[in-house]
C-alpha cells in the first residue's frame, strides 16, 4: 500500500504510516497525506479528473483535490488497481448535527454549481421511467418469491419472521414509490425539462470532513452526472438514525438544501419515489441469503430491523412532503 | 535569467545548487538531473515513450518531471530543458539476470504497434552479394554457401518487427528496490537492430544459465502470434546482411570482417536453437 516506489513518485519520504480503514495516512516532513488504493476503471478516473477540473474552474473549494505525482499523474497504477493521494484533512472537527448542516449546504452548493439543463427528449425520459419501473418490479418480484417460499414453512427463523412481519408494509412502500414515480413522469412530460448535476455518488458523512470551520467532500470515486435527487436521497437515507429518529431534522435538511438549491416540483416527486422504494431493505435480504460476510444470524436481524426503522422514519417525513 | 533561478521558479524547487554543472543539481528533495534538447520532435518522442513505458509496464524510468504548471519541459535559449530524477544506485544484474530480458521485452512492446511488421531484405541482400563475387571470391563462396541456413533462419514468421525504440547507452539503476531504466536522450533505433545486438551481447557476456533466464524473460510475456515475429526478428540473419554490406565498402578489412562474421554466425546457431525451443514451449503452453 505505502510502497516506497509509489511514494517516490510523489517525492514523499514517510516518517510514519498509519492504516485507517481503507485509507493510509502518510506523515512526512512536507505534511500528512491520505493514500487510497482502489479499483477504478479508466472512465471513472477520467470522470474524476474532469470533475476536479470543472470544480476548480467554478472555484468550488469544498473538496479535497488529488495530488499529482512529480510526473504529473493523478493516479498511480499498482499491482491490482490504482492509487491516488490527497492532502490529509483532519476530520475530527464539528459535532454530528453541525457537520450534517454544513454537509447539506455544501451538497446544495455542489449541485448548484454544476447544474445543467439537459435537452428535453420525451423518448429518453420514457426510457428511464420504464427502466426504473422494470428494475423495481423485478426486485419486488424477487421479494414476493422469497416470502412465498418461507411462508410455506412451519417454523421460521427470526430473520424470516421479521421479514414476513414487515412484508406488507414494504409492499405498501413499493406502491407509494410507484405512485410518486408516475407523478414525476407526468410532471416532467408536462414541464418538458430535465436537469442534471455532478453527483458525488456516495453522499454520506463518512465522505465529508470538516477542518478550520470548513467542510470538504472526499472520495469522488462513484461520481456521476445524474439528477440531484440521487445524492439527496442517498444522504437522507444515510442520515436517518434508527430508533432515535427525529423527522424534524430530515425536514430541516431538505429545507436547508432548498435554501441553496431549490428542487423543481417534479424532482420532489422523484425524491419521494427514491426514498419510498425500500431498496436497502431488499439488499439486506440478499445479504442475509448470501451471507458472504459470515455474520451471525442475529446481526442480520438487527440490520434488517434498523433498515425498517429508517424506512418508517422516512415515511413519516414524506407524509408531509 | 540564471538557469538555476529559472528551474527554481518553474519547478517550485528550492535550495538549488550545481553538483555537476550543467547536468546534476541538488534540490530540497534531493538530486535532479537536467537534460538539454535541441530538437523538439526528439524531446516529444522521448516524453511520450517514457510515459507510455511506465503506464504499460510499470517500469520506473527517467520520465520528465513536470513544472508547477504541469509542463513537461521549458524553453531555453537554444532549445528546451527537462528535469529528471537522479538515481545513483546501480541495479544488481548478478542477482536478477533475467531483468534485462524483461526490460527489453517491455520496451519493444511499448515501441511497436499491434501489427507493425516489415520484411527482412533477403532479395536485396542476395543482389548485393552478387556484387562482391569478383572482388572477394572466397568470402563470396562462404556467404553463398550459407544461403540454405539463411533461409532456415527466416522460416519462423513471414515478417519481422517494425518500429523504433530509444535503446542506446542506457543504464539500469535501482530505486527503492525496483528497476529504474535510465534511458539516454539519443534518437531511437530500429527494434530489430536492438534485439539482435542485445541478445548477441548477452550471449557473449553472460553465463549460460543467466543468458537462458534472460532469453526466457524476453519472450515470456509475449503472445503466440507476436512471439514468432519477435523470434524471427532476433534470429533473422542480420550478421550475414551486415557482412555483405560491409564488404561492399572500399577498403574494408576483409579478414577482420569475416572473423567477426563467423564468430557471430556460430553464436547465432546456439541462439536460434534456444529460440526454437521457446517457440515449442509456447505451443505446448497453448495446447495445455
Amino acid at each position: 500500500m505505502s510502497d516506497p516506489a509509489l511514494l517516490f513518485q510523489y517525492d514523499l519520504y514517510p516518517e510514519r504510516v498509519v492504516r485507517m480503514g481503507k485509507v493510509t495516512k502518510i506523515e512526512t516532513e512536507r505534511g500528512s497525506f491520505a493514500l487510497k488504493e482502489t479499483k477504478l476503471g479508466k472512465e471513472q478516473m477520467d470522470r474524476i479528473l474532469y470533475l476536479e477540473e470543472r470544480l476548480k474552474q467554478l472555484q468550488f473549494a469544498s473538496f479535497v483535490p488529488i495530488e499529482r505525482t512529480k510526473y504529473g499523474d493523478a493516479f498511480v497504477f499498482t499491482e491490482d488497481g490504482v492509487a491516488y493521494l490527497t492532502p490529509w484533512v483532519d476530520g475530527g472537527e464539528g459535532h454530528a448535527p453541525q457537520k450534517e448542516e454544513q454537509f447539506v449546504l455544501n451538497l446544495a452548493e455542489l449541485h448548484g454549481y454544476t447544474a445543467r439543463d439537459q435537452a428535453f427528449s420525451e423518448e429518453v425520459i420514457k426510457q428511464s421511467y420504464q427502466k426504473m419501473i422494470l428494475m423495481r418490479e423485478s426486485r419486488q418480484f424477487e421479494m414476493e418469491k422469497y416470502v412465498n417460499s418461507i411462508e410455506k414453512r412451519v417454523y421460521l427463523s427470526p430473520f424470516e419472521l421479521t421479514f414476513v412481519t414487515h412484508f406488507h408494509r414494504l409492499m405498501k412502500y413499493c406502491d407509494l414509490a410507484k405512485t410518486r414515480l408516475d407523478q414525476w413522469y407526468e410532471q416532467v412530460l408536462e414541464a418538458k425539462r430535465y436537469r442534471s448535476v455532478f453527483c458525488h455518488g456516495k453522499c454520506s458523512l463518512s465522505h465529508y470532513v470538516m477542518n478550520g470551520g470548513r467542510g470538504y467532500f472526499i472520495n469522488f470515486e462513484r461520481a456521476v452526472i445524474d439528477t440531484p435527487v440521487r445524492d439527496l436521497a442517498y444522504f437522507i437515507r444515510s442520515s436517518v438514525h434508527p430508533f432515535q429518529f427525529n423527522p424534524a431534522t430530515t425536514t430541516a435538511h431538505i429545507g436547508r438544501y432548498e435554501s441553496q438549491f431549490s428542487l423543481l416540483e417534479e424532482e420532489k416527486e422523484l425524491l419521494a419515489s427514491y426514498l419510498y422504494f425500500p431498496e436497502s431493505v431488499f439488499n439486506s435480504v440478499y445479504r442475509f441469503n448470501e451471507n458472504r460476510q459470515h455474520w451471525p444470524h442475529i446481526k442480520h436481524v438487527r440490520l434488517f430491523t434498523k433498515k425498517i426503522e429508517v424506512m418508517n422514519g422516512i415515511d413519516h417525513v414524506l407524509q408531509t412532503f | 535569467m540564471d538557469l538555476l533561478t529559472l528551474i527554481e521558479e518553474k519547478y517550485g524547487l528550492r535550495e538549488l545548487r550545481w553538483v555537476r554543472r550543467p547536468e546534476v543539481m541538488m534540490t530540497h528533495v534531493g538530486k535532479r538531473k537536467v537534460s538539454y534538447w535541441r530538437e523538439r520532435d526528439l524531446l516529444e518522442y522521448h516524453l511520450n515513450f517514457r510515459d507510455r513505458l511506465f503506464f504499460t509496464s510499470g517500469i520506473l524510468c527517467n520520465r520528465m518531471i513536470r513544472t508547477l504548471k504541469q509542463e513537461a519541459f521549458i524553453p531555453i535559449d537554444q532549445g528546451y530543458l527537462t528535469v529528471h530524477d537522479f538515481v545513483e544506485d546501480d541495479f544488481s544484474l548478478e542477482l536478477y539476470p533475467e531483468m534485462e530480458g524483461y526490460l527489453l521485452s517491455s520496451i519493444v512492446r511499448c515501441g511497436i504497434g499491434r501489427h507493425d511488421y516489415t520484411h527482412f531484405p533477403y532479395r536485396e541482400t542476395v543482389k548485393s552479394l552478387l556484387a562482391i563475387k569478383s572482388r572477394y571470391p572466397d568470402s563470396y563462396l562462404l556467404l553463398i554457401s550459407l544461403i540454405p541456413d539463411v533461409k532456415k533462419r527466416l522460416c519462423y514468421h513471414n515478417d519481422i518487427l517494425n518500429g523504433t525504440i530509444p535503446f542506446s547507452s542506457y543504464s539500469l539503476k535501482e530505486m527503492m528496490g525496483q528497476l529504474y531504466f535510465e534511458c539516454s536522450d539519443e534518437a531511437p533505433r530500429s527494434v530489430c537492430e536492438v534485439l539482435s545486438t542485445e541478445v548477441y551481447t548477452w550471449y557473449r557476456r553472460k553465463k549460460r544459465d543467466d543468458f537462458n533466464h534472460c532469453f526466457k524473460a524476453l519472450l515470456s510475456e509475449i503472445d503466440r502470434e507476436c512471439r514468432s515475429a519477435f523470434v524471427q526478428s532476433i534470429v533473422a540473419p542480420w550478421e550475414w546482411k551486415t557482412c555483405i554490406q560491409a564488404l561492399q565498402n572500399e577498403g574494408s578489412n576483409v579478414d577482420r570482417l569475416m572473423k567477426e562474421f563467423i564468430e557471430k554466425w556460430d553464436a547465432m546457431k546456439v541462439i536460434t536453437g534456444l529460440a526454437e525451443l521457446s517457440i515449442l514451449e509456447g505451443r505446448m503452453a497453448v495446447h495445455e
